[in-house]
């Protein structure tokens, strides 16, 4: 289930949103947490049981690692020993459901090489949300294994921390310690639950209308054979999946934020106008940016940060961003993407940084939004082959295949390009802060209610309408 | 005292409106106008653990819920009219929008560019193979009708394509095959003196000399205004056929509207849209006979739904049955006895013992699906019939022989007697059984 379907839309969150606010406040946890179950059991009915029986694990050995009776507390090593079991659990889970067919292929394709049989194989499907999930439960346990914060109390607060369904799915990530009080103690004001309700139809509006336009156009780009591409259609392709991925994204990150509002959570936020960058260092500080915080207190710091003289500080940051392209896809082209992005950030640490400060604000946008775009054709192309060829079509400057976009992909198209830099005018970042605001006037909020009323019947009706395609009659 | 009070009246209008959409989607308690055309009818999945564990049941209800959203109509309705109003399209794709705003069906344009041809045939070649092969059986199916005092009629409807190309997408023009399906047949039912009115040609020799439109532009049949020529030409062929005088149709009154009904609107009314579309004045004639006082035969009609126009208006009225197989498979008449679908009477086609003529009305789309199958069918159920019924009446009897000992005994005998096979045996017997049975009815 998404939250961009009708079964969501008009069924699920309907029946959540008057089954929580009728539950009496001290039992609103289990509410959530049953319907998150529900949720994840819809969509994966062979892994609930797995996430559900690996959060009741995880939360015992992190309770017995942060055990203490205020006098005592756990050895050092006992401590230690728990953390990396459960790390070693959560991850163990993460290599084997998302990483194992991966091997096994490149085993196979040495073994191949090699002149060897290829090993039989079944493959392993791949749980969803996995990859956000498994990184929350890491998060839990090096917060408490570090002390920043107690273990939860309640086995159903821990479970709902990684099940709440707003981000269980597609993020964003959102570690322990922000949310350990709010789990216990929370309340929504109406205030809350209006904003966050614009937030989410926000977030809707941005996928279904935005995204989802800039998809078709994408996908059928990125469908022909790119060798027959002319570059003008090959750029377009390109740009409309920039945007599609930006907008799905984000949309996405909205629509969680929005929900956790309306009950009462204060997820972080997930982008920051990333495409009005000055420098790929400064995009990643505003493109996913709790997976960067992720990165940051979990995995970089840890191998030694800055710490350790600049030889180890480079190889730290791509290391960091190769692991980061690999924890986004199971194929070398996102292996491609992580090392083209750790590249640029290295390149900004020795000379590009202060080379692009130089050249002033727009040429400096204008480079960056090309070095992301163009890591984009890593990321959505199947193979590295791939990648060259598409490459190859981008910079050849020769006819070819077209593929026409009608107005409403134009118009779209604008559309993405004025919210994607609309806040490098001033104009634009005000415009901005008020229509997120967390405080809105009487007559903001009520054409902010407008808006979303009519995005709402805009975006429900493009839902509605997809495979909704009817004959005259039954023969046609 | 709540300051804000206006969050508290969103808030809870927010509520009321999600309570409102799943009351709906569950109860259908408000009677919305129910979306045009037609979609294939839902499967339902019944819940169960395998069911549930390998994900059909989730995927019925995702289509289910899609299919049963609360106010989806509305929802569905200003998304279409937003698009339409801003950017001149329509998110049916089975629809295509032309120059002039002229709209089009897609299976049309896939027909006209060879799409069709293509995967239905593979080749022109073979096409034509098969083709004469369809004559051949509609010789044989003429033959049989004539025994039967039935006389044919092939009426060949003019697609909007094939008469107006000048106004398909640009793509589609460029595509547009040199051989066409329905040209074909006309020149073997030519070849073959097989009855026939070819309306492609007249239409096309029509174009820029009517007052009105031979096609409405948001229908794909032929418009209301061309129905009284149409039904008269038919009308005044029968006629000719079966050697009696027919009425004409006479127009009483053009009725020029810009609300378009029936056929002529319905492709603006697949596009589901809020508004009406602007559009200009055509006829929707109103129609008599010339003459009520003529016998009026009965007829049966295998056709597309270029038959539906003529069977709703007056030229039904001057027929006494007029039977109308939809796609040779829904019955469409005024017999209570016979509704439903042809396949499920194993006498439907004694119908033709009552009809004065069989009439095929086809466009160029289902020239692939030559008469729907009906030279077959119509072969096996009722040119057969008589020989596949006694075929039976030989094999109950036989059952019924086995089943009395003493006469199969006497049958077993009679075999080694004349030295002839068992089962030869027992059919002769079963033959003579059966003579004697009619011998004594009639007596």
């Amino acid at each position: 289930m998404v939250f961009s379907s009708n079964i969501f839309l008009f069924f699920f969150l309907p029946i959540f949103l008057i089954a929580y606010f009728i539950t009496p406040q001290k039992f609103r946890n289990y509410t959530l947490l049953l319907f998150s179950i529900v949720f994840y059991a819809y969509g994966a009915p062979d892994f609930v049981f797995l996430l559900v029986g690996e959060c009741v694990i995880n939360y015992f050995i992190v309770r017995a690692m942060g055990r203490t009776d205020g006098v005592h507390t756990v050895s050092t090593t006992k401590k230690k020993n728990l953390c990396a079991l459960s790390v070693i659990m959560a991850l163990g889970l993460l290599l084997y459901f998302k990483y194992a067919n991966f091997f096994m292929e490149n085993l196979n394709t040495i073994l191949g090489w090699a002149h060897h049989e290829p090993v039989d194989w079944m493959k392993v499907a791949l749980p969803i949300g996995i990859s956000f999930f498994t990184f929350q439960s890491i998060t839990y346990t090096i917060d408490v294994y570090r002390g920043t914060t107690p273990p939860s109390q309640k086995l159903t607060d821990y479970v709902l921390y990684i099940m709440m369904f707003p981000q269980l799915i597609a993020g964003p990530i959102v570690n322990y310690n922000s949310v350990a009080a709010q789990l216990v103690s929370r309340t929504s004001t109406m205030e809350d639950r209006v904003v966050g309700f614009y937030r989410f139809v926000i977030g809707l509006a941005k996928k279904v209308l935005i995204a989802n336009t800039m998809a078709l156009y994408a996908d059928h780009v990125f469908g022909m054979a790119y060798g027959d591409l002319a570059t003008g259609t090959a750029w377009i392709g390109i740009l409309a999946y920039t945007f599609q991925i930006y907008f799905d994204f984000s949309g996405y990150s909205d629509m969680a934020i929005g929900l956790g509002k309306m009950m009462g959570f204060r997820f972080p936020e997930n982008f920051n106008d990333p495409y009005t960058s000055r420098s790929v260092t400064e995009f990643w500080k505003r493109w996913h940016m709790t997976l960067g915080n992720f990165i940051m207190n979990y995995l970089y710091i840890p191998l030694g940060g800055n710490r350790k003289g600049k030889g180890r500080m480079y190889f730290n940051l791509w290391l960091c961003f190769l692991l980061s392209g690999l924890w986004h896809g199971a194929s070398w082209n996102f292996v491609l993407w992580g090392a083209f992005h750790g590249l640029f950030i290295c390149a900004d640490k020795l000379f590009l940084k202060n080379a692009l400060k130089k050249i002033g604000m727009l040429p400096s946008v204008v480079i960056t939004f090309f070095l992301v775009a163009m890591g984009w054709v890593l990321f959505r192309v199947d193979t590295a082959a791939d990648a060259g060829a598409f490459y190859q079509a981008l910079f050849a400057f020769k006819g070819g295949l077209t593929v026409a976009g009608d107005a409403q992909f134009w118009c779209v198209f604008a559309l993405a390009i004025v919210f994607s830099f609309l806040t490098l005018v001033p104009f634009g970042q005000k415009l901005q802060d008020r229509i997120f605001a967390d405080n809105y006037s009487k007559p903001l909020s009520w054409t902010m209610f407008a808006i979303t009323l009519v995005l709402f019947i805009l975006s429900a009706g493009s839902l509605c309408v997809s495979d909704f395609n009817p004959f005259i009659y039954f023969r046609f | 005292m709540n300051k804000k009070p206006h969050f508290l009246i969103q808030f809870v209008i927010i509520l009321v409106a999600f309570t409102a959409i799943l009351l709906q989607g569950f109860t259908h308690v408000v009677k919305m106008k129910p979306l045009a055309g037609y979609v294939p009818d839902e499967q339902p999945v019944k819940l169960s653990f395998k069911t549930y564990y390998d994900g059909t049941f989730q995927n019925y209800l995702t289509d289910h819920a899609k299919r049963n959203s609360g106010f989806r109509e509305p929802c569905i309705r200003s998304y279409n009219q937003s698009l339409f109003s801003l950017f001149g399209k329509s998110t049916n794709n089975t629809l295509v929008h032309g120059l002039n705003k002229e709209m089009y069906l897609q299976i049309y344009l896939d027909e006209i560019k060879g799409k069709t041809l293509k995967d239905c045939y593979g080749s022109e070649d073979y096409f034509k193979t098969k083709a004469q092969k369809d004559i051949e059986k509609t010789l044989v199916l003429i033959d049989s009708l004539k025994q039967h005092n039935t006389a044919f009629l092939f009426v060949e409807a003019p697609s909007k394509t094939w008469v107006y190309p000048e106004y398909m997408p640009q793509e589609y023009q460029d595509s547009i095959m040199s051989f066409c399906v329905q040209d074909y047949y006309t020149q073997l039912f030519k070849e073959n003196n097989i009855p026939h009115i070819d309306f492609l040609s007249y239409f096309k020799s029509l174009k820029g000399k009517t007052k009105y439109p031979l096609y409405s532009r948001y229908g794909t049949h032929w418009a209301e205004s061309t129905i009284p020529f149409v039904s008269d030409s038919i009308l005044t062929k029968i006629g000719s056929l079966i050697g009696q005088e027919m009425p004409h149709i006479v127009c009483v009154d053009e009725n020029l509207t810009t609300k378009y009904s029936k056929q002529d609107g319905e492709i603006e009314s697949l596009m589901n849209l809020l508004l009406p579309i602007r559009k200009p004045a055509i006829p929707q004639p109103i129609m008599a006979l010339s003459d009520t006082t003529l016998r009026k035969p009965n007829i049966l009609v295998i056709a597309d739904s270029y038959f539906i126009q003529l069977h709703e208006s007056t030229f039904a009225d001057a027929f006494n049955r007029c039977d109308y197989w939809k796609y040779n498979d829904e019955i469409i008449t005024k017999e209570i006895n016979y509704l439903g679908k042809v396949n499920q009477y194993l006498e439907a086609y004694n119908v033709i013992d009552e009809v004065d003529l069989v009439m095929v009305v086809t466009t160029s789309v289902y020239a692939y699906d030559y008469m729907f199958g009906f030279c077959e069918t119509a072969k096996e159920a009722f040119i057969d019939r008589d020989g596949k019924l006694k075929q039976k009446m030989i094999e109950e009897t036989i059952e019924r022989i086995k089943s009395v000992p003493e006469w199969f005994e006497s049958v077993k005998q009679q075999a080694v007697e004349r030295g002839i096979d068992l089962d030869e045996m027992l059919r002769l017997n079963a033959i003579y059984a059966i003579e004697t049975d009619k011998q004594k009815q009639q007596n």
